[in-house]
């Protein structure tokens, strides 16, 4: 078996997650998130955009496995009616009761404490499991594991944004601490496009991005974001690999590091 | 670069609101029951 064919323990959520997540933002469709499901694809991140090919495709896996789907809810409300709103709307689209991880959408400065305890009281009720929030600004990240609140972080890393390698990771316990699913792992497709490249080099592919993310040991699941079935296809090629060889490794940071340097505007706004 | 940083607050403000109301109002629509016709089809 491959190394990335495998589930992993989500850390202390318990939840045994593949190494490769779907996120929606971009369109995937119902047919390619059945694929993948049975590919054993089981983080299905509904969220920035809740497009309804996940959508449709969360409705039919969960009336026959629930369990073996970990259903991601992500809510940008910023009150507690705005968020109580969004958690009850997505869960009635999904057509499930409660999802494993409601997660607290681009926070970019600590939560409110309204927001936490209306999640909390969320939680109480059943609506969802395990809580997880997501941010662009890394040092915030270790605020985070400092409350204890947190199950789950989503974290954007990728060949060109690796401060998550100094900013985070060394701060992460050794057992007991939030699962880590990485965004952005093709840093907004700039690390595919030959246009951004050093010159005479080969543009890394979709797949080496997830391999990059997921040859780091505290990265759990790298969440891919394809816009068609073609892209989900090459994104499970990932499950037929491993980590990235030394010379991988090092194309993958000189190709970073030359598409760090040349800012692009999503890179300036986030 | 408090031009840039100013910049970026306020693209982030906007995005979290638009991606917000998307949520609120549930857009994109999702059709209700083509899981249940499908299902009764097969």
């Amino acid at each position: 078996m491959s190394a990335f064919a495998g589930k992993v323990l989500l850390g202390r959520t318990g939840m045994r997650v593949s190494r490769l997540g779907i996120g929606s933002a971009y369109g995937v469709t119902e047919k390619a998130c059945l694929k993948a499901f049975e590919a054993g694809v089981n983080y299905f991140f509904w969220g920035s955009v809740r497009t309804p090919g996940m959508a449709l495709a969360v409705r039919r896996i969960a009336a026959r496995r629930r369990e073996d789907l970990i259903v991601v809810l992500e809510c940008y409300g910023r009150s507690p009616r705005t968020l109580r709103w969004s958690v009850e709307r997505g869960l009635k689209s999904l057509g499930i009761d409660t999802a494993d991880v409601v997660l607290l959408g681009w926070h970019d400065s600590p939560p409110a404490e309204s927001i936490l305890d209306a999640a909390a009281s969320l939680q109480a009720r059943g609506r969802f499991r395990f809580l997880g929030i997501s941010s662009h600004r890394r040092p915030l990240f270790r605020g985070f594991l400092d409350t204890g609140r947190y199950d789950v972080f989503h974290i954007r890393y990728n060949a060109a944004h690796r401060g998550a390698e100094t900013d985070i990771f060394p701060f992460l316990p050794e057992s007991g601490g939030p699962g880590i699913a990485a965004f952005t792992n093709t840093r907004w497709g700039d690390l595919l496009n030959p246009k951004k490249m050093p010159p005479g080099t080969r543009p890394l592919s979709a797949a080496d991005c997830y391999r990059f993310s997921l040859s780091n040991e505290h990265v759990h699941v790298a969440i891919c974001g394809p816009k068609n079935d073609g892209e989900m296809d090459e994104a499970l090629t990932v499950l037929r690999a491993g980590p990235l060889d030394p010379d991988e490794r090092e194309r993958a940071h000189r190709i970073g590091d030359h598409v760090h340097a040349v800012r692009s505007m999503m890179s300036v706004l986030t | 670069m408090a031009g840039t940083g100013r910049i970026r607050k306020a693209v982030q403000r906007i995005m979290v609101t638009v991606f917000s109301l998307l949520e609120i109002l549930g857009l994109p629509r999702i059709p209700r029951d083509r899981t249940r016709e499908e299902g009764e089809e097969s």
